[in-house]
């Protein structure tokens, strides 16, 4: 602005700087630009998928063509609906589950109780659904609490190492300001720890989507797009798996949104850093 | 006790607000701390309405956080005892107020927030309305009302230790220990942090605040009393290990008129003094040793 003279920067190395920023480490990145990236990237995917891809292997096209086809069929529907009761209800569930677990952590008697629920992540679902089977009537019970132990050994282990990790400093912070043993709890172990509590609901959120299928497929009764895809010759074949697939795919990208966004909402005080 | 009469001639002591009785206290098999005793008076001076400054001084790494969170009872002696309150009992973590290093707040809540939560432990408080005005009032004596809707996270380190002393104040804390205020300041930063320190000293009669510090240029200049912590063995005076009081110096009698202490020929000379007897101590007013 200041020298009118000057001439301006040629297009070329201008965009050679800009590019060079991109492969600087640490370097800062605006919105524009990671959006125009992905956008490339996403495109560079899809070609070499179309490129490499063995026959068998459903293209681009076919599954967007049986995802068009799908959407008008009452089953996807109907499947849909129940996978995402199903989601939904294991996602409030197992929350509520390992939160208090996690907390409970603090209580010195709790402890050991916690440590080995946190262990029971080896345990293998498929042999545990005999369990529900005998302790529940009715198909989404023995879903709902098959992905909810599942999910909740994961949530409970990542929250119960953040209250585990709170320094004792916190704690005696709040006893010279003559807070109780409970007060000093609520606040450290619970208030505190909450965007921890959200990045950890976003992690949950993932792994109901990762066992949700299976857990729909082992249960062997109740149907949900899990059970379509495991059938899926009588929905048009592995394209239709890969179109569900992309579905479940969207719906769990948009849940992790809205908790990344609820959790800036419940937590003023963060920063908005920028990331995804 | 005549010779307390003695280092006060000046004020009227009352009774004891804090004691330490031969504190020891050892961390995996090495002593750090070794009978440290030394009493707190209630000192009132007549016709001043001034709280106590007080300073317990020593070189890095001596053991005065240590002192400090056993004072504080937030750890407890190998062995000896520490007595708070007219009626001596033995400390519990929260009858003192103490502002640690880096000077922790709630982050999650506003300043105000941080004050409001602290004033809802203090009796002395009747209501909320009565809370809010005595919050609001402090941030302003503190100079911080401008940043009552600010999170700690947005506020200077200057602005965060105010804030830090003013929640330990609305907490109904008489008695608050600083451990090192001045750390990583330069002078000027230092010297102010120092007189808002005298200060808040000066709210009340009732106010005690211990500093506990390294930087001697400081401590001389604000304090009415210094304990000097050596790493010297008590009995022999031979150097040692191992950390005790090792002299208390009465600065009241010696330098009064605290407001401009650091102009006046004895404030040399007694760092001097200090500065001489105890070399580890030498310098570190000036240069922060991390
Ligand atoms: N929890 C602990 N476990 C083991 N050793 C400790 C512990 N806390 C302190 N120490 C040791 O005690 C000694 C005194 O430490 P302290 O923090 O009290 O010193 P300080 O005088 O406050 O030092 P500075 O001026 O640097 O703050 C040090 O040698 C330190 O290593
Ligand atoms: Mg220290």
């Amino acid at each position: 602005m200041s020298t009118t003279e000057e001439t301006p920067p040629g297009v070329f190395s201008s965009l050679k700087s800009k590019l060079k920023k991109q492969f600087t480490p640490n370097e800062s990145q605006s919105d524009t630009t990671f959006w125009l990236l992905g956008t490339l990237q996403l495109i560079f995917l899809v070609l070499l998928w179309e490129l490499w891809r063995a026959p068998t292997i459903p293209g681009t096209v076919g599954v967007l063509t049986a995802f068009v086809n799908l959407v008008q069929t009452y089953d996807f529907w109907e499947g849909l609906f129940s996978s995402l009761t199903l989601a939904m209800c294991s996602l409030l569930a197992a929350t509520a589950i390992s939160l208090t677990l996690s907390y409970s952590y603090a209580i010195p008697f709790m402890r050991p109780m916690v440590t080995l629920f946190t262990k029971f992540r080896f345990f293998a679902l498929l042999g545990l659904t005999i369990v529900p089977r005998i302790l529940f009537e009715g198909s989404f019970k023995i879903r709902l609490s098959l992905l909810v132990f599942g999910v909740s050994v994961y949530f409970a282990t990542g929250m119960m190492a953040v209250v585990r990790d709170i320094p004792r400093k916190r704690f005696e912070y709040l006893q010279t300001l003559g807070k109780t043993d409970w007060q000093v709890f609520w606040e450290i172990v619970v208030i505190e720890t909450i965007p921890h509590a959200f990045e950890n609901m976003r992690q949950n959120n993932a792994i109901t989507f990762t066992l949700l299928p299976l857990v729909e497929v082992i249960s062997r009764t109740g149907g949900g797009l899990g059970m379509m895809m495991w059938d899926s010759k009588k929905y048009g074949g592995p394209v239709a798996t890969f179109a569900m697939e992309l579905v479940l795919l969207l719906i769990g990208v948009c849940l992790d949104h809205l908790i990344k966004k609820g959790r800036l909402a419940a937590c003023p005080h963060l920063e908005k850093k920028k990331g995804h | 006790m005549s010779s307390d009469k003695a280092l006060f001639p000046y004020s009227i002591l009352k009774s004891p607000i804090l004691t330490a009785k031969g504190v020891s206290k050892s961390y995996d098999g090495r002593q750090i701390l070794n009978d440290v005793k030394f009493t707190i008076h209630d000192v009132v001076r007549p016709g001043q309405r001034e709280g106590q400054l007080l300073s317990i001084l020593g070189p890095s790494g001596a053991g005065k956080t240590t002192l400090l969170r056993i004072l504080c009872g937030l750890e407890k002696p190998d062995s000896g005892s520490v007595l708070v309150g007219t009626d001596q009992q033995p400390v519990v973590a929260g009858r003192v107020g103490v502002v640690a290093q880096h000077s922790p707040l709630l982050e999650h809540r506003r300043a105000l927030g941080n004050m409001l939560f602290a004033a809802s432990g203090n009796p002395e408080l009747q209501d909320s309305a009565d809370e809010e005005e005595q919050a609001m009032q402090l941030l302003k004596s503190f100079g911080i009302e401008d940043q009552a809707d600010k999170f700690p996270a947005k506020l200077s380190g200057g602005q965060r230790q105010r804030l830090a002393i003013a929640q330990q104040i609305i907490a109904g804390n008489d008695v608050i220990f600083l451990d090192e205020p001045f750390k990583g300041l330069d002078l000027v930063a230092k010297r102010k942090v120092g007189d808002m320190i005298i200060e808040t000293s000066n709210r009340t009669e009732k106010t005690t605040i211990i500093v506990v510090t390294h930087d001697i240029y400081e401590a001389v200049r604000i304090s009415d009393m210094i304990w000097l912590m050596g790493l010297q063995d008590p009995s022999t005076g031979d150097p040692a290990h191992v950390a005790s009081i090792v002299a208390q110096i009465n600065l009241m009698d010696i330098i009064s008129w605290r407001d401009d202490r650091h102009r006046l020929p004895a404030y040399l000379d007694m760092i001097e003094h200090i500065a001489d007897r105890f070399p580890a101590l030498a310098g570190l007013g000036f240069k922060d040793p991390e």
